[in-house]
């Protein structure tokens, strides 16, 4: 089980704000992405299929 | 009146049942200390995999019937009762554990409850999707038509005209158990949603064991929440039950794994070669778990400094012995056919280093191997390929995070050889979704606004995940009208297999229902003749240029016992079998006379 050390260094991210920064980046990208795309395929798919 | 309440009722007294019996044997294992989630998942698997295991061996022996399927889980269920009444009930049914679980609920704070929200509405969602008949390519053409042979058969027979036939059946041993203590609804009840929930408890328990609870949670939403899985739900398919089969293997395996040295107990070997064995034996796929399992064995003995022939051979036999269960149905595949295993060369995939991350990113997309199949496949979702290569951020990391991501990068590298679907990587996916919890909570207590940030997002991409999958299997199919009773199965399917163009539609399935008993009925393409209730024969699309005589061609018909032919002018332009004799006026006008027609199917009989 892991523990973690409240206030302690080690709980930072690698990189400090930098990292946090690349997280963000890659969570906009992938989730960014996978809606996008939903968007297209499925949900617009969906609805053109309800309008006819 | 609606049916499901008895379905489910006989359901639930197939889990009690298994999980009594369950508990008896797994108080009996040299197994140590257990958390609860451990003992229920372990119990229910260990009890079902016994009901696979008696099912298997009444199958070979002919032995099937309803009397044989309700004295069995009387059996199991009374068996269950006199090893609970012996050990400690207070366990079982705890008044403390249930006001455990409503504090944890209070205080879990929001981004929890919403996940636990969303795992609740996905659960009764798969329930509902049970519940009535599937239409399902995969199950109809092959799945549930073997599970129902056996079970009107009274035995495993060979069923050859189910592309099945010949792939090891230990789900379908659930399937079938379902159809003969009453039908359909619960075959599917047995092998999809009841091994749906078992996978996901699974999850959660290795997650409870090596992460946290908020960890576990998050996975199993993730696991539980991903296209493929509800895909699988909306089945009679056995990938469900294979997954949790396997997950357990892992389960125990991981325990033998991360125990300190001197502190392994063996049982727990044996326990995940039984789960192995269970697993192989339902969906070859596991030969990767195997495979792993047996370099992790090495790996370990090696670090202990261990690594001795004796040692080896003790090891490997420990595990490999139970899991050897699962080589009967190889056997079997090898008396049926020249194959004793299914290696999937045919289906279309990606190749190279760049198609290694083309399937993973869509997977995660649209699908799995969209590039090659079109968008229209079985995404796991965006959670784990947002989440996971974050860890590379973390510091002060569980060095067993490092363990379990080798073992999911060497399941992924034999998968990427073999076939490229999600559902086969399943198990996997369970540990890559603790992972993304693992990394998920981490930021949560580090940075809070990035974590529910995440947790936002994984909640949105799953409630919009469900949104897409509910219209497709309650709007696009009208599933509620038979659950609710105001629907006959015949009205459901008249209604239903009219959307579906690829399979034969209710014209042709109620007139069919009238041809004799021993009718034989070819096709071009596309078997999915579970509703006919005929065989359907198919692979006749012979064309002038394979076979040059009409008359030849003819000859062949017959002398394969073929009675009908079933024509689909939808499967004909989608495949191009414009040039099949079967297909072609000239021949049908000669040698069929047609039956019935409707909606662009004909059925005809050989004249």
């Amino acid at each position: 089980v892991v523990v973690h050390r409240d206030g302690d260094e080690a709980m930072n991210l690698r990189g400090g704000w930098v990292g946090v920064a690349v997280a963000l980046v890659w969570v906009g990208l992938i989730f960014g992405a996978y809606f996008a795309l939903s968007l297209r395929h499925q949900v617009l798919a969906k609805l053109s299929e309800l309008i006819r | 009146v609606p049916t499901f309440p008895l379905d489910i009722l006989i359901a639930l007294f197939a889990v009690v049942a298994a999980w009594g019996v369950g508990r008896g044997i797994l108080r009996r294992l040299p197994l140590g200390n257990t958390t609860w989630a451990e003992q229920a998942v372990l119990a229910l698997g260990l009890g079902l995999a016994l009901i696979v295991l008696l099912m298997m061996v009444l199958g070979f022996a002919g032995l099937y019937s309803q009397l044989q399927a309700w004295l069995m889980l009387a059996g199991l269920g009374l068996a269950g009762v006199v090893s609970q009444a012996k050990g400690d009930l207070a366990g079982v049914v705890s008044a403390n554990g249930a006001d455990a679980v409503w504090r944890r609920l209070r205080t879990a704070g929001w981004p929890f409850l919403l996940l636990a929200a969303v795992l609740l509405v996905y659960g009764i969602g798969y329930l509902a999707a049970a519940l009535a008949p599937t239409l399902e390519g995969d199950s109809i053409a092959g799945y549930l038509l073997t599970a129902r042979e056996y079970a009107r058969q009274g035995g495993i027979v060979s069923v050859d005209y189910a592309y099945t036939n010949t792939y090891p059946a230990n789900g379908q041993m659930l399937s079938t158990l379902g159809f003969l203590l009453r039908g359909q609804v619960l075959a599917q009840i047995m092998v999809v949603w009841v091994p749906g929930l078992l996978g996901a408890a699974t999850v959660y328990a290795l997650g409870r064991r090596w992460f946290s609870r908020r960890a576990a949670l998050f996975a199993v939403v993730v696991w539980y929440g991903m296209y493929s899985v509800g895909y699988l739900a909306a089945s009679g398919k056995i990938d469900l039950a294979w997954a949790a089969f396997d997950l357990l293997a892992i389960l125990a395996f991981a325990r033998w794994y991360f125990a300190r040295e001197g502190e392994r107990s063996w049982g727990w070997l044996v326990v995940a070669g039984l789960f192995l064995g269970i697993a192989g034996g339902t969906k070859q796929a596991s030969l990767f778990t195997a495979v792993t399992m047996a370099m992790g064995i090495a790996f370990k003995l090696w670090r202990d400094g261990s690594f001795r022939p004796r040692a080896i051979v003790q090891s490997y036999l420990v595990i490999g012995l139970p899991a050897a269960v699962a080589l009967v149905w190889v056997v079997r595949s090898y008396t049926l056919s020249d194959a004793g295993f299914f290696t999937g060369e045919e289906l279309p995939g990606e190749t190279g280093i760049t198609g290694y991350f083309r399937v993973l990113w869509d997977m995660s997309m649209l699908g799995n191997t969209s590039s090659t199949e079109g968008p229209a496949g079985k995404p796991i979702g965006p959670s784990v390929l947002a989440s996971v290569p974050l860890v590379l951020l973390l510091r002060d990391v569980d060095r067993r995070l490092w363990h379990i991501l080798a073992f999911c990068g060497l399941m992924s590298a034999m998968w990427y050889f073999g076939v490229q679907r999600a559902r086969h990587f399943l198990p996997t996916l369970g540990l890559l979704s603790l992972v993304a919890g693992y990394v998920v909570m981490s930021f949560l207590d580090r940075k809070p606004r990035l974590g529910q940030a995440l947790v936002t997002l994984v909640a949105a991409a799953l409630v919009l995940n469900l949104a897409v999958w509910a219209y497709i299997n309650f709007v696009s199919i009208q599933r509620a009208p038979y659950i609710l009773g105001m629907q006959t199965k015949d009205e459901y399917l008249a209604e239903n297999l009219l959307e579906q163009g690829w399979y034969p539609n209710h014209t042709v399935t109620s007139y069919a229902l009238g041809l004799p008993q021993d009718a034989r009925i070819a096709g071009l393409s596309v078997g999915s003749g579970f509703y006919l209730e005929r065989p359907l024969y198919t692979g006749w699309a012979q064309t002038p240029a394979e076979v040059p005589d009409a008359a030849a061609f003819y000859g062949l018909l017959r002398s394969s016992g073929i009675t009908h032919v079933f024509i689909n002018d939808f499967v004909v332009r989608q495949r191009h079998y414009e040039q099949a004799w079967l297909a072609q006026p000239p021949f049908q006008a000669e040698y069929l006379e047609q039956l019935v027609c409707d909606n662009g199917q004909c059925l005809y009989a050989v004249r």
